[in-house]
């Protein structure tokens, strides 16, 4: 887990200290998704020959639309119920932020 | 990018089915470390690179955090919830939850650090969680309002739900959901192993 956060912070330090042009952040870009691309083939080949999860793909669909519909609704309704309050003096502060955005 | 995203599991799949025998497995070990030190870092550079949007933050005061910190908090419980009832442990339940719609990276994080069948569950339920998010959002702005309508796509509302948040409310929101959007993405790859690991 080590490896992750100085993976992460590494990165944020680079970002934040050194801004990339865009011919740097096009390059960031790319190595990211090769990364991710070979993450995601490698979690597919392990999914492939694992047939124990194979035979279980249905089983799995219904817990993540339960999941999803869950965390979903937690979401909702947490905003729902302090949405008055999160209003409550934000209104003139985007006006004002708005404003300067378009100058 | 969805295309490269569904692209890559398949392709792995069928070369993990017809291909490669189970005793390879362990080899891709080196190699998915280092690919998952490469990407978290070019995670890491977008991150810190979002100057804007922390300088939005602090023209907007701290009372904006409120937003992200409830989508956060309302998508653990209910992940935690959903997983209880499902017979699930704790650590697996909040550690999907902490996904927050960002379903490659929750998904392969997962699939790397704990197991590869929590990692798929991982993906799958973060895709469901945008695909309902592009549901939600026009019905939930329309009647409970634009606020509302930030909380379902989690740490999509940065890039890719937020067109549509843009169409359904207005641009005062759509200022919000940038904010909401990053400080979830950044909580992403913080809370997920921390979770998993409980």
């Amino acid at each position: 887990m080590a490896l992750i956060f100085i993976s992460l912070a590494a990165g944020i330090l680079i970002g934040y200290f050194r801004p990339l042009s865009a011919r740097g952040a096009k390059v960031t870009h790319t190595f990211t998704m090769l990364g991710l691309i070979i993450l995601l083939a490698s979690m597919g080949a392990q999914l492939g020959s694992n047939k124990k999860i194979l035979g279980e793909l249905g089983q799995i669909g219904v817990e993540a639309a339960v999941l999803a519909g869950c965390s979903v609704a937690g979401s909702v309704l947490l905003v729902y119920f302090a949405r008055n309050y999160i209003y409550r003096d934000l209104e003139q502060k985007l006006s004002h932020w708005q404003g300067r955005e378009d100058r | 990018m969805t295309f490269i995203v569904v692209g890559a599991i398949l392709a792995g799949a069928l070369f993990g089915y017809w291909i490669l025998p189970a005793g390879m497995l362990g080899y891709l070990d080196q190699a998915t470390s280092l690919a998952l030190c490469i990407m978290l870092v070019g995670v890491g550079i977008d991150l810190g690179s979002q100057r804007q949007t922390w300088l939005r933050l602090r023209a907007l005061g701290w009372k904006i955090l409120l937003v992200p910190v409830l989508v956060a908090v309302g998508s653990l419980a209910g992940a935690v919830a959903g997983g209880t009832f499902l017979g699930m442990p704790f650590n697996e339940s909040s550690a999907i939850g902490a996904g927050f719609g960002w379903y490659s990276l929750s998904g392969v994080l997962i699939a790397k650090i704990y197991s590869v069948e929590t990692g798929a569950l991982a993906f799958l339920t973060n895709v469901s969680r945008e695909l309902l998010a592009f549901v939600l959002i026009p019905v939930l702005a329309a009647k409970f309002g634009n606020l509302v309508a930030v909380s379902p796509g989690g740490a999509t509302t940065m890039d890719t739900t937020l067109p549509l948040i843009a169409k359904a409310t207005d641009a005062d929101t759509t200022v919000i959901a940038v904010v909401n959007g990053t400080i979830l993405s950044s909580l992403v790859p913080f809370l997920v192993p921390v979770l998993i690991h409980l």
